[in-house]
């Protein structure tokens, strides 16, 4: 099969950019075999489609061969595409917008390079998954929570960088990076806030620096390479209760979610909910073997099956946390209590955890709560389809009001349910917003139901868009189409984009059509997809 | 330049146009030397709407003529409402002051550039609305304009450019966004979300001269039902180490979640030069009997710090507005001007100052160190050591501050001189300064100077694709357009 070559280059000209990544990366770090490059595909989506694939993949392991890297493909004018993991499926995985890009994978670049117990922090490079960061503390006897996804496969930079998501107080990943160390297009290394100075104590205890920020600027874009962030942890908390409530339909969520909002402004319940239908792990009180804990194979299938009984019950159940010192986060649970007992037929409970117990927690959403890393909640989806399984995410964002999330969440099922897949979102709660991540699942084999799932997502884009709902991340294939609804003044947003990306990367050269910013060359007509 | 006063005039109308020297005079930096005229604007502009501010911009653009913009133009100690370069149009956006919206439930509000913390809190008191602002010391500056700083306040919002969320932005060609999910036209979620769909431009325009701010949601927070101003006090150096070491995992655990402050030769009465008193306050909020649990475990872990006496006063949240001790009311999100007259105690009306703002790791032996620091320069000039130390729960700004006579030329040259020696030796140990006032913004932006300056470089880069011209605010944060680099 012939290799898929980036717009406007040339076969020889990318066998000349290989060979010069070779010569300075070392053969082992340029992959350009079709077995090789089978791993990077966007896992996500039916193998028959032959949209964004790479050309090769090139692995850098220190900050130097990523700036080598960069002034190379500048040279020979060849594309790259980032990833620091690759594990930002439901989104598109480690595939590259633009096909025939050489995929820059920087799992090599491992480390944990510094943590300090005393302010709080670890600075990481960005193949350093949540799991990596999470067993460097424990074995180092650091007692310091990092916040994880659902998923602790991910990288903790590339999660990040891409606006993602945990649950602890730190849940905020974006929010939650402190002094980063970027790779511009021209191979040049910029140091943000207080490491734009050299020998500066303060690189990683303070958000600013001198002048502007530019830290936002390097995510959710293609303006630059992340090769290290400093990461704020949290102080191990003396008491850790993991929570669960449950509500009846939609008159319930709607309370509820009114309810939680003032507990989350005032921060009585710590970190960020996350709210599912049914009865998801937590609101099940349940032995070891049901979560299949000291036994062998993970999850029983029972456990699995009994979950998925109850999602179309009708009843919505929430994941929360209240976290601190063991007085006070007693009392702030009795004030959850009692806010919750207003709401008709709601139900709550909670298992505690002191010191570092929830490390050893059995249920899945105990140890999320307390930023312990696992992979459960992919073995429920897989436990709904086969190994094939996939799943696209749709992910709008709401105002924290009852009303508002009902409205979507209307607008969300008819869309979906419309196209025959089935509604099973989770729900982000911030104390200001929600963001109401809805898994479109399926199996990958069937090219029917894929296409079902993407054709759901494309019409609802412009609907919700009506409604004044915008997406907060999206899959390849609707990049363009979601930055086309941020259209305010005309449009006035990408205009500053494209300004950006041709000062940082006239030949751009790093990932393009990323967020749907594409270098002039590429501009007028998109190409690839 | 002529031709430009005109065009401005046709746009805004005469009287949005100052050019007499008298209402030029308002405008000058308080704290420079009252003789000089190194930063004098040659007009002042004052646009009422985003699209006057648009045609104001395209105006500079035309006739190449450098603007120079405040929100109220209160940033002393740093310059004020003056221009970094002589001759600049100062664009004075105090016209624009609406409080455009107030949410209840959301907790936000969404402000214009002249509206001051003042304003802001009478807006939330007579609307009867239960939520809080976090203020700065002085109430009188821009809610904006203090944020685009990275200015603080002392409740737990007090990281002011943190709790900002969504921007409206006049680029420097007149183009006009929004930024996070404002940049959708009818989004719901503009101060819901702080970031949107791509990379996020706001802080871009913060300590910067990209852009000029026209609109700016900011997040409040909702009255507690209690609050508790807090104070410790204790002599000399000693117990600062122990008391910073006790202090951090109180506030990296949410014990306390405002911005206390701990300082010496400052104090209501006035300057308390040679007095060896730190004095600490810092706040709770919340429900009653939580606050009770946390004030205990307050008292016990500061007290336990020898030589450390520790106190406070309670408020209920409707109660505050009656609070008449200056921390109270700061940290209580209540503004004042309280603090006016003490700088004016050293030589009288004609006082200036000059802050000094070093950043630096909230660590205990750090701590010491850069108060070793700060006490020997200050001793080798012959001057007092002021402090005041704003503290966060990784770091810490150590501000100091340097009082000087305005109409002596000699002194307040002198003045600028050591502080422009103590940038040099702060650098040197690893500190660098967050902010800074418009004479020393060269030198303390060559300060950053990691792989050869490559953030100047990359802040060169913006400016020059974002305002080709150079027109917005040239040499803001040593900022400076194309035209005017090789001067440098």
């Amino acid at each position: 099969m012939a290799v898929t070559l980036p717009p406007g280059v040339s076969e020889s000209a990318l066998e000349h950019a290989c060979a010069a990544f070779a010569e300075v990366l070392g053969p082992d770090a340029v992959l350009t075999s079709e077995a090789e490059l089978a791993e990077f595909r966007d896992p996500y989506t039916f193998a028959g489609w032959d949209t964004f694939q790479a050309s090769a993949v090139v692995l850098p392991g220190s900050t130097e061969e990523v700036q080598a890297v960069a002034r190379i493909a500048n040279e020979h004018r060849v594309p790259l595409w980032t990833f620091s993991q690759g594990r930002n499926n439901a989104y598109g995985g480690s595939a590259p917008r633009v096909s025939g890009c050489i995929l820059v994978n920087l799992r090599r670049m491992n480390r944990v390079l510094e943590v300090s117990d005393e302010l709080a922090y670890a600075v990481v490079e960005p193949g350093v998954r949540f799991f990596d960061l999470y067993d460097h503390l424990r074995a180092g006897g650091h007692r310091l929570w990092i916040s994880v996804p659902d998923q602790g496969w991910g990288s903790v930079v590339g999660n990040a960088v891409d606006h993602g998501r945990g649950y602890t107080h730190y849940g905020d990943h974006a929010g939650a990076i402190c002094g980063m160390e970027v790779v511009l297009a021209n191979g040049e290394v910029l140091r943000t806030g207080m490491g734009a100075m050299d020998g500066n104590r303060s690189w990683h205890v303070y958000q600013r620096g001198f002048g502007p920020s530019p830290d936002g600027l390097f995510m959710q874009s293609n303006f630059g390479i992340v090769t290290k962030v400093g990461v704020w942890l949290l102080p191990q908390p003396e008491c850790l209760l993991s929570c669960w409530a449950r509500v009846e339909g939609e008159a319930g969520l709607s309370a509820l979610i009114d309810t939680i909002r003032p507990l989350l402004l005032d921060r009585t319940v710590s970190g960020y909910p996350l709210i599912r239908k049914g009865v998801g792990f937590g609101a099940w009180d349940a032995p070891a073997e049901v979560w299949g804990r000291g036994g062998e194979g993970g999850i029983p299938k029972e456990t699995f099956q009994r979950i998925f009984q109850e999602r179309n019950s009708g009843w919505w159940a929430m994941r929360f946390a209240v976290t601190g010192r063991e007085q006070v986060a007693e009392a702030q649970f009795e004030i959850v209590r009692e806010a919750l007992s207003q709401i008709p037929g709601a139900q709550l409970g909670r298992r505690k955890y002191v010191g570092d117990e929830v490390c050893a927690a059995v249920n899945p959403d105990d140890r999320v709560n307390g930023g312990v890393p696992g992979m459960e909640i992919l073995d429920l989806m897989k436990a709904q389809v086969g190994e094939t399984m996939g799943h696209l995410d749709f992910s709008p964002v709401a105002p924290l009001r009852g009303a508002d999330v009902v409205e979507l969440g209307r607008l969300l099922r008819a869309g979906i349910e419309g196209h025959g897949v089935a509604y099973a979102p989770g729900l982000i709660v911030t104390p200001r917003c929600v963001i109401h991540v809805t898994p479109l699942i399926f199996d990958t084999r069937d090219e029917a139901r894929v296409r079902a799932a993407f054709d759901a997502c494309a019409a609802l884009i412009p609907e919700l868009r009506e409604a004044g709902f915008g997406l907060y991340r999206t899959h390849l294939s609707f990049m363009d189409q979601v930055a086309q609804q941020y259209d305010f003044n005309g449009g006035a947003q990408m205009r500053l984009y494209e300004k950006l990306k041709d000062a940082l990367d006239p030949n751009g050269i790093l990932a393009p059509g990323k967020q749907g910013i594409w270098p002039a060359g590429l501009r007028a007509g998109e190409a690839g997809g | 330049m002529a031709r430009a006063i005109e065009a401005f005039v046709e746009a805004l109308g005469n009287d949005a146009v100052l050019t007499s020297e008298e209402d030029l005079r308002e405008f000058r930096d308080p704290y420079a030397f009252k003789g000089s005229d190194e930063s004098a604007a040659s007009a002042v502009v004052m646009p009422a709407t985003v699209a006057q501010v648009q045609a104001v911009v395209r105006i500079a653009n035309e006739h190449r003529v450098p603007l120079w913009t405040f929100s109220q133009g209160r940033n002393n100690t740093y310059g004020g409402p003056a221009p970094r370069v002589r001759g600049s149009v100062l664009v004075n956006l105090r016209r624009m002051d609406r409080v455009l919206e107030v949410d209840d439930d959301l907790a936000f509000a969404l402000v214009e550039p002249g509206v001051r913390f003042f304003d802001l809190y009478d807006a939330l008191q007579s609307g009867g609305h239960r939520l809080w602002p976090s203020i700065p010391d002085l109430g009188w500056g821009s809610v904006i304009g203090n944020t685009l700083e990275y200015g603080r306040g002392y409740t737990p919002y007090g990281d002011h450019s943190t709790t900002a969320c969504g921007l409206e932005v006049v680029l420097p060609d007149g183009d006009m966004l929004r930024t996070g999910m404002g940049a959708m036209a009818g989004s719901r979620s503009w101060q819901a979300y702080q970031r949107g769909f791509g990379p996020s431009p706001d802080s871009l325009f913060m300590q910067s001269n990209y852009g000029i701010v026209t609109k700016m949601g900011v997040w409040l927070m909702p009255r507690p039902e209690v609050y508790l101003s807090g104070w410790a006090r204790f002599q000399g150096d000693g117990p600062v180490e122990p008391l910073i070491e006790a202090l951090r995992p109180l506030l990296l655990d949410g014990t306390i979640r405002n911005y206390p402050v701990l300082g010496q030769g400052v104090g209501l009465g006035g300057l308390e030069i040679g007095d060896e008193t730190w004095n600490l306050r810092f706040a709770l909020y919340g429900r009653r009997h939580l606050v009770d649990v946390n004030w205990a475990f307050v008292e016990r872990a500061l007290s336990a710090v020898p030589g450390v006496e520790v106190g406070r006063r309670v408020f209920t949240g409707d109660e505050r507005e009656g609070a008449t001790e200056h921390d109270d009311k700061v940290q209580g999100g209540v503004p004042g001007l309280e603090l006016m007259d003490l700088f004016l105690i050293p030589f009288g009306e004609s006082t200036g100052h000059l802050d000094l703002s070093p950043l630096g790791p909230l660590s205990g032996p750090d701590v010491t160190r850069a108060i070793g620091l700060m006490r020997s320069f200050y001793a080798r000039h012959g001057r007092p050591y002021i402090a005041g130390l704003l503290i966060q729960p990784r770091s810490v700004l150590h501000i100091s501050t340097s009082f000087f006579d305005t109409e002596d030329e000699e002194q307040t040259r002198q003045a600028y001189a050591e502080y422009g020696d103590f940038v040099r030796e702060l650098a040197a140990g690893g500190y660098g300064l967050y902010r800074t006032n418009i004479y020393s913004m060269d030198q303390v932006a060559a300060t950053y100077d990691f792989n050869d300056g490559a953030m100047r470089r990359f802040q060169e880069r913006i400016k020059d694709t974002l305002d080709p011209n150079g027109i917005l605010s040239p040499g803001k944060q040593g900022i400076w357009p194309q035209s005017m680099r090789s001067a440098r």
